[in-house]
C-alpha cells in the first residue's frame, strides 16, 4: 500500500505518494527527476548515492523512503547557487579531481559534511571522511587535495 | 522488494504491531543488513516491517559516572563515534563502531542491529561481550535480561523469541585498574567486514598482576567466542611479551574458523593469536594508566 511522505529536498517541500519499500535514491532519481545522485551498487558499498540528511551523510540506496519524513535532504543539485558552482565543486574542477565524474556527486556530498563538521580537516581526516566513496579513476589524491584546499574556507 | 511498513513511535506500540503481525512482521532498525539481505534473496521478503529506529527511548546513549553505560538498541555506530569524549572508559566499543562499514553506513547502522543480525564477524560483538554487557529484551511476556555472551546461538541465530525486541545493552562501569581494547583485521580498512576481530578486557591487582581477564574473538566460530583457557592462564600472572604470546596461542586452540573468499581457516587461526596478543597488550597498557 502506498504511503505519503513529506520531506524537504534541497530546501523545497516535496510530498510523494509511494510504496514504503522504495529507497530514497530511487524516489529522488525516478519520481523527482534529480539524477545527479548516482546508483553504483545499490548495496551501500560505493557511496555514489551519498546525500545529506539533516546535514549528515547517508547512502540513499539504503534509506527507506518513509525514514526521511520531515527531514531535510540535500543532493548535489542543491549546492550551486544562481548558476554559480559551489566552492567544493569549483575546487574539484580546479584540482582535476574529476575524471569520469560518476563518483563526484557522492564525493562532494561527503566533502561537504567533512568540511562542515570540521573546517580544518587533516589529510587523514579527509581520507577517513571519504572512505565510504569509491573512485575508479583518480586514485583519490586529487580529490584529497581539492578538499584540503578548502580548509578554513566557508563551504 | 515490496512490503508494508509501520513506524513505531513507542515501545508499547512496537510490541502491539509485532504481536499483531506475528511471523509476517520483521523488525527493522537501520536496515543495512535487512534490506541487503532481502534484495539478495538471503531472506524471504517479510510482509511488513516494523521500524523501531524512531523510538526515543531506544535512541539514547546514557553514560552515568559510577553507574556504567546504557546503550539503546537503535543508537547508531556514528553516534557512538561522536560520543568519544563520554565513552573514554569504553575504548573497545568505540574502536569497534568506528571501524564498521563507512561513515555513511555508520550513520544508519545501529548497535542493536549489529548484535541481532548475529554475523560471526559482527564488529561490536567481541567488544560488547568482553565488556560483559547485559542484553535487555522486551517481549510479549515482559522484560528479561541475558548476558550478551549467551545471546548468540549461531550465524543469524539469537536467543530472541518471536516478537521480542532487544531494547538495549547495559555495561557496568569498568573499574579503576582496568583497560579494554579492540582489534580487527580486514582486506580493506573501510567497507569490508573483519577476517578476524578480538576484544580484550583486563583488570589488574595493585601489584600489577592480572586479577580478571575477558577475551572475546569474532569470525573464528559460528558465534563470538571467549578464549577461556587464555583468560585463566593470565589470572595471577604478571605481564610479559612472552606471556601475551602464550595467551595468543591458547586463544587459537578455541578457534574453529571456516575458509571463505576473505581468508582461509588456517590464516584466521594464525591471525586470531596475533590479534589476541595485541588486544591484551593494549588493554594492559590502558589499565596501567588507570591504576
Ligand atoms: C556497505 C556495508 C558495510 C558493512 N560493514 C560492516 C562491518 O564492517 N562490520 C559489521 O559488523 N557489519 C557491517 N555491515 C553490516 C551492518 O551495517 C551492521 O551489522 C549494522 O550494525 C546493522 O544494523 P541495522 O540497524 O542496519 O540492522 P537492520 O538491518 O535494521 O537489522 C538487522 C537484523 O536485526 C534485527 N533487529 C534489528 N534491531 C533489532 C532489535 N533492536 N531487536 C530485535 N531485532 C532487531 C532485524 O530484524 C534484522 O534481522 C555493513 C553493511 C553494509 C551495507
Ligand atoms: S549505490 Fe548506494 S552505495 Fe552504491
Ligand atoms: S572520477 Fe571516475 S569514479 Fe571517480
Amino acid at each position: 500500500m502506498k504511503t505519503t511522505v513529506c520531506f524537504f529536498l534541497n530546501g523545497e517541500k516535496q510530498v510523494v505518494k509511494v510504496e514504503p519499500s522504495r529507497t530514497l535514491l530511487d524516489v529522488i532519481r525516478k519520481d523527482l527527476g534529480l539524477t545527479g545522485t548516482k546508483k553504483g551498487c545499490g548495496d551501500g558499498d560505493c557511496g555514489g548515492c551519498t546525500v545529506l540528511i539533516d546535514g549528515m551523510p547517508y547512502n540513499s540506496c539504503l534509506v527507506l523512503i518513509p525514514k526521511v519524513e520531515g527531514k531535510e535532504v540535500t543532493t548535489i543539485e542543491g549546492l550551486a547557487e544562481n548558476g554559480q558552482m559551489h566552492p567544493i565543486q569549483q575546487a574539484f574542477v580546479n584540482h582535476g579531481a574529476i575524471q569520469c565524474g560518476f563518483c563526484t556527486p557522492g564525493m562532494i556530498m561527503s566533502a561537504k559534511y567533512i568540511l562542515n563538521a570540521n573546517p580544518k580537516p587533516t589529510e587523514k581526516e579527509i581520507r577517513q571522511g571519504i572512505s565510504g566513496n569509491l573512485c575508479r579513476c583518480t586514485g583519490y589524491q586529487k580529490i584529497v587535495e581539492a578538499i584540503g584546499s578548502l580548509a578554513g574556507k566557508e563551504v | 522488494m515490496k512490503f508494508a511498513y509501520y513506524k513505531a513511535k513507542s515501545l508499547p506500540e512496537a510490541m502491539t504491531m509485532l504481536e499483531e503481525l506475528g511471523d509476517k512482521g520483521k523488525i527493522v532498525a537501520g536496515g543495512t543488513d535487512l534490506l541487503i539481505g532481502i534484495q539478495h534473496g538471503k531472506y524471504a521478503a517479510p510482509e511488513a516491517l516494523v521500524d523501531i529506529s524512531f523510538i526515543d527511548d531506544l535512541n539514547r546513549l546514557n553514560v552515568q559516572n559510577g553507574d556504567g553505560l546504557a546503550i539503546g538498541a537503535t543508537v547508531t555506530h556514528g553516534a557512538i563515534c561522536r560520543a568519544l569524549n563520554v565513552l573514554e572508559k569504553y575504548p573497545a566499543l568505540v574502536e569497534a563502531s568506528s571501524q564498521l562499514g563507512s561513515p555513511q553506513v555508520r550513520n544508519l547502522a545501529t548497535v542493536g542491529g549489529n548484535i541481532c543480525n548475529a554475523a560471526p564477524s559482527a564488529e561490536t560483538a567481541p567488544a560488547l561481550v568482553a565488556l560483559k554487557s547485559m542484553a535487555r529484551i522486551v517481549g510479549p511476556s515482559g522484560e528479561r535480561q541475558i548476558e550478551l555472551k549467551d545471546f548468540f546461538l549461531g550465524p543469524s541465530r539469537t536467543d530472541l523469541k518471536q516478537s521480542e525486541i532487544l531494547v538495549g545493552l547495559n555495561i557496568n562501569e569498568p573499574p579503576q585498574g582496568s583497560g579494554n581494547a579492540y582489534f580487527r583485521l580486514s582486506p580493506r580498512n573501510a567497507l569490508d567486514i573483519a577476517i578476524v576481530n578480538v576484544a580484550a578486557y583486563v583488570k589488574l591487582n595493585k601489584d600489577y598482576t592480572f586479577e580478571d581477564v575477558c577475551i572475546c574473538m569474532g569470525a573464528v566460530a559460528p558465534t563470538p567466542l571467549r578464549a577461556t583457557s587464555a583468560e585463566k592462564a593470565l589470572v595471577g600472572e604478571t605481564f610479559s611479551e612472552k606471556l601475551m604470546r602464550e595467551a595468543g596461542q591458547l586463544a587459537k586452540t578455541h578457534a574453529v574458523p571456516i575458509t571463505d573468499v576473505r581468508a582461509s581457516a588456517e590464516y584466521r587461526r594464525e591471525m586470531v593469536a596475533v590479534l589476541t596478543e595485541k588486544a591484551l597488550a593494549k588493554a594492559y597498557e590502558r589499565a596501567k594508566l588507570n591504576m
